[in-house]
């Protein structure tokens, strides 16, 4: 027996062995208690009977005696374990404050790249991800409709006839509730009033916010009665924001009248603060019911034109795919009863409505993906950097590493360690990340033109979350390679010294964070030249030296255009001095010129699509824009006159193919259906082909009429002025005119032609912008990579380059030595580089213009900068290296 | 003898053994607390382990594995600092206790009668 037990204290030399104790325990009594009544003079086997009796049961203490200490053990293990942490964050301090330059250089790399991701992140999810604040928005469908194009794409987001709507909502099995809403707004306006901060409001159907859930803040929601036309229908829901914006408290908007296109409505009910409508960020001030619609909007406005997008709450387990077929029978009956002929590719779309609706256009969203995976790469960059940084700072302590090994350090034990540095320093720059991510943000936000939309941008549970993700997970990628370095600079014997390291993964890391940058650097330089090929395109007029004056009428009840007021006004212009020639148009190019229509010749029933354009004399002379054959529009072309219209080239070769067109009829918009004499329009000259609305598509085909001619809807008119002047003096001139003339006319601010259109490169610019910007970031990053680990290389071989300028090497052959160095870096990065930048032209095709899938120019381009990159950061160092004191360097250990 | 009670009592009588000065195996234990209470409370001498377990993990005492009189190994328990604070307070809620009931016991009639 004694024999097992001291093979049982070895045992414990490796940890606690509760059973073995207790046995042991209980022998020691048992047998001391044997060698007292022996002493007493009992036999052996008495005196073990008697030992046992007084002992008691052993089986059920014993039990107990393990399952205690058992217990005990983990407890004091976990204590154990938790304060060795505790002192691994304290040490990680300690460190992080004495190295404090490259702790700072580490934050703020960090700040940078994980702030970019947090806010692009941020708006992202307040624009696309985050779920409506309703009562179960995974229950929510989107109704929409979509149908095949002529050239049988996919043409989508249009949405559903009133009537239609009423069909789907009263005959659907699928949904408890289907409600609409119906993509109108109306404005707050009064006669002879001008109203500060004019409220918009938003149509929807009376069971909306009973389908969504929403529980008013005040008063109460719309009901269906609203719905139907009547007295009753004249109410309002508030939104909370305008509430409290117009009225001390929220509250207080019940019972007031608000004038919305010029209709009294009441304010009924205030809905809660975290509802901002189903559009995202689109907050609408006021929400009315349909039932209103016919006394607030032109009935044409509504009833023709395909304004309703539907929300649905589906019923228990019914599914999207359920919901759509059953729909899709319903929509086909409504289609069949009203027998107008619609083509038969007529679809209806459920799609989840559990985060409403973006609004975002695709070419937005793009944008926004582009921008995502640029800030992904930065932040890799980053990470390389930050553990390049790190790298260089353990390399330092490897010495310290192999001591603490010697001495019994587990190996788990140092990792441990380094990584809690590594969190530390990911905590610190996330921390400071959420104040550039905010920075960031309001910079989204500007270069969208979002400004209008209320997009709440203070960071949430969501946003910190993420960003809390993100910065754990930079830690653990830029904390490996310190890590492995720590546990491989353990086995460098402790006599060495430790300037002979046998892996340095500092090498590795500089030239995966090259990579990288070349792949950033690449697509910078496509979006740079795409921009300039758009830039470069002929428009087809001459923008320069044009200004654009925007004139509304004076007062706002006011629905019809002020196009006599623009006529006089115009005539007055082009008297005065300074104005070559002056003109008057219903539209901007490059700004709202987006309007589809249709023209086919009276004698030819095909139908053509085409824009219909009102123009007043000297247009094309404005814009140089030069007549073909025919007149242009005169003085004397106003509504009393016959109808005239001006097409261009291809225009003119679509609808008259091997005709003169002069002189030939032609039928526009609904007239082209159903032809009566008085719609015919005669074509009196022909234009060039101009670019309208997209530098990138083949020019529109476009039907120009003189602006007394066209449609009297849209409530404002343009100037086109071609003048040397800039546009504030411009501006002053008309302003002046009008307030001579005595017109009614409000002006706008001038702006220039060329402006308009750089409006409308908004996403290509702000990609280029992006792009740019970020790989400026990367290749200062990538710069100040290079320069540490050069100079950590440069201080490392000093004695090796001190023996080379001791036996002559000259100035140039040591900087040369430095220079291949880190160029051989920077090649080895770009090699690695070079399929990643290929894949990802291949996956921006589509958003660049006029380059080929992939631009060897950019990829060239890109990695000449990293050369230089890798000269410039090498300068410095290899400078200092070439001016060593030998002596001084022959004694540096 | 009621189990809860009993517990309590050990606890208390181990701390009081154990407050004496030095550190005692459990063996020494059990006979110091048999001659000071004339064998009354430990029955089973068994059940003073999983006491002197419980008091371990509470952190009352710490043991330590050391040699006894007649060289075997033994486990030596102690009293710790926060052990003898404990015990101080629990002696002295229980002299209240004890001569609360000793008084309430020892009269002969209820009181008010």
């Amino acid at each position: 027996m004694p024999h097992e037990a001291r093979w049982r204290r070895y045992l414990r030399f490796w940890g606690a062995n509760p059973e073995a104790d207790v046995d042991d325990e209980f022998r020691f009594h048992l047998e001391a208690r044997v060698d007292e009544l022996r002493a007493r003079g009992m036999s052996v086997g008495e005196a073990r009977r008697e030992a046992l009796r007084q002992f008691g049961e052993i089986a059920a203490p014993r039990a107990e005696c393990i399952a205690v200490s058992r217990a005990h053990g983990k407890r004091r293990s976990r204590t154990e374990y938790l304060n060795g942490c505790l002192a691994d964050v304290r040490y990680a301090f300690r460190v992080l404050r004495k190295a404090r330059a490259s702790t700072a250089a580490a934050i703020l790399i960090l700040a940078m790249s994980i702030g970019g991701t947090t806010a692009v992140f941020t708006l992202l999810d307040r624009m696309v991800y985050e779920p409506l604040p309703v009562w179960k928005p995974s229950q929510l469908a989107l109704v929409s409709h979509w149908y095949i194009g002529r050239d049988g794409k996919r043409m989508g987001g249009d949405s559903f006839r009133y009537s239609d709507y009423v069909h789907l909502r009263d005959h659907n099995a699928v949904f408890s509730g289907l409600a609409a809403e119906a993509r109108l707004v109306a404005h707050e306006m009064r006669p002879h009033e001008k109203i500060a901060a004019p409220a918009m409001a938003s149509v929807v159907s009376g069971n909306f916010f009973d389908v969504l859930g929403v529980v008013p803040f005040a008063g109460r929601v719309l009901s269906p009665a609203d719905d139907l036309r009547s007295a009753a229908s004249h109410v309002a829901v508030a939104g909370y924001r305008f509430a409290s914006r117009r009225y001390q408290f929220p509250q207080d908007a019940l019972g007031q009248t608000v004038y919305l296109n010029g209709a009294p409505v009441v304010i009924v009910g205030v809905l809660p603060p975290k509802f901002s409508g189903l559009q995202k960020a689109s907050d609408p001030d006021l929400y009315i019911p349909i039932g209103i619609v016919p006394e607030l909007f032109p009935a044409a406005q509504f009833d023709e034109g395909a304004y309703i997008l539907g929300i649905g709450r589906l019923r228990p387990r019914v599914t999207l795919a359920e919901a759509e077929s059953n729909l899709q029978v319903l929509y086909r009956q409504a289609l069949a009863a009203r027998d107008n002929g619609l083509p038969e590719t007529d679809r209806v779309s459920c799609e989840s409505g559990a985060h409403g609706y973006s609004g975002l256009y695709d070419d937005e969203r793009r944008s926004f993906h582009v921008l995502g995976a640029i800030v992904l790469l930065l932040l890799l960059i980053g990470c390389a950097n930050v553990a390049c940084l790190l790298v260089a700072r353990s390399a330092s302590r490897q010495h310290e590493t192999a001591i603490r090994l010697s001495l019994g350090a587990g190996r788990l034990r140092i990792l441990r360690q380094s990584f809690v540095e590594s969190i530390l320093l990911a905590l610190g720059g996330g921390a400071a990340a959420l104040l550039v991510a905010q920075w960031g943000c309001r910079l989204l936000v500007f270069a969208f033109h979002w400004h209008q939309r209320s997009v709440g941008l203070a960071p949430d549970g969501r946003v910190l979350a993420f960003s809390l993700a993100v910065s754990l997970l930079t830690a653990f990628l830029f904390g490996l390679a310190p890590a492995l370095q720590l546990l491989r600079g353990g086995r460098v014997p402790l006599t060495q010294e430790y300037s002979v390291a046998p892996f340095f993964p500092g090498k590795v890391l500089v030239s995966v964070e090259v990579a990288l940058s070349l792949v950033l650097l690449a697509g910078a330089a496509m979006f740079v030249r795409s921009f300039q090929n758009i830039l470069a395109v002929p428009t087809g007029f001459q923008a320069r030296d044009v200004a654009v004056v925007r004139l509304r009428p004076f007062y706002d009840e006011e629905t019809r255009p002020p196009l006599h007021e623009a006529i006089v006004l115009i005539d007055h212009l082009r008297a005065s001095a300074g104005v070559q020639s002056a003109t008057a148009a219903n539209f901007v190019v490059f700004n709202d010129a987006r309007v589809m229509s249709t023209a086919r010749a009276v004698d030819n029933p095909q139908v053509k699509s085409a824009r219909l354009l009102s123009v007043a004399p000297q247009y094309w002379e404005t814009l140089r824009i030069p007549l073909v054959s025919g007149r242009a529009f005169t003085g004397r072309d106003d509504e009393h006159a016959p109808r005239v219209a001006v097409l261009n080239e291809s225009l003119a070769a679509k609808l008259f193919p091997g005709r003169n067109p002069l002189g030939k009829r032609i039928l526009t918009a609904r007239a082209t259906l159903e032809p009566k004499p008085e719609d015919e329009i005669e074509v009196v000259g022909i234009v060039k082909d101009t670019k309208l609305s997209n530098l990138t598509a083949p020019p529109p085909d476009v039907v120009y009429q003189p602006i007394l001619q066209g449609p009297k809807f849209g409530s404002g008119v343009v100037l086109e002025i071609r003048t040397a002047m800039e546009p504030p003096a411009i501006g002053a001139l008309v302003g002046a005119q009008v307030k001579n003339l005595h017109l009614p006319l409000d002006v706008l601010p001038a702006t220039a032609l060329t402006d308009e259109i750089g409006a409308s490169l908004e996403n290509d610019s702000i990609r280029m912008q992006a792009s740019t910007l970020f790989a400026a970031l990367a290749l200062g990053l990538i710069a100040s990579g290079l320069y540490g680990l050069m100079a950590y290389t440069v201080a490392r071989r000093t004695r090796e380059i001190g023996v080379r300028v001791a036996v002559g090497a000259g100035t140039f052959r040591i900087m040369a030595l430095v220079l291949r160095q880190s160029l051989q870096l920077v090649g080895v990065g770009i090699a690695i580089g070079i399929p990643g930048a290929i894949a990802t032209m291949r996956a921006l095709k589509g958003l660049v213009f006029g380059l080929p899938p992939v631009d060897l120019p950019s990829v060239a381009a890109a990695a000449a900068l990293l050369a230089l990159a890798g000269v410039v950061a090498a300068f410095l160092p290899a400078w200092r290296a070439a001016h060593l004191d030998p002596m001084q360097a022959l004694r540096v250990q | 003898m009621d189990l809860d009670l009993l517990r309590g009592t050990l606890d208390l009588l181990i701390l009081k053994t154990l407050s004496w000065g030095p550190p005692l195996h459990g063996y020494a234990i059990t006979a110091a607390i048999r001659r000071s209470t004339d064998d009354a409370l430990l029955v089973e001498e068994g059940a003073l382990y999983p006491a002197l377990y419980r008091l371990e993990a509470k952190g009352w005492i710490e043991a330590e594995w050391g040699l006894s009189e007649n060289k075997r190994r033994a486990k030596y328990y102690r009293l710790t600092p926060e052990g003898r604070r404990h015990f101080r307070d629990r002696e002295k809620i229980w002299n209240a206790y004890s001569q609360a009931v000793a008084k309430l016991l020892g009269q002969r009639a209820a009181p008010g009668t």
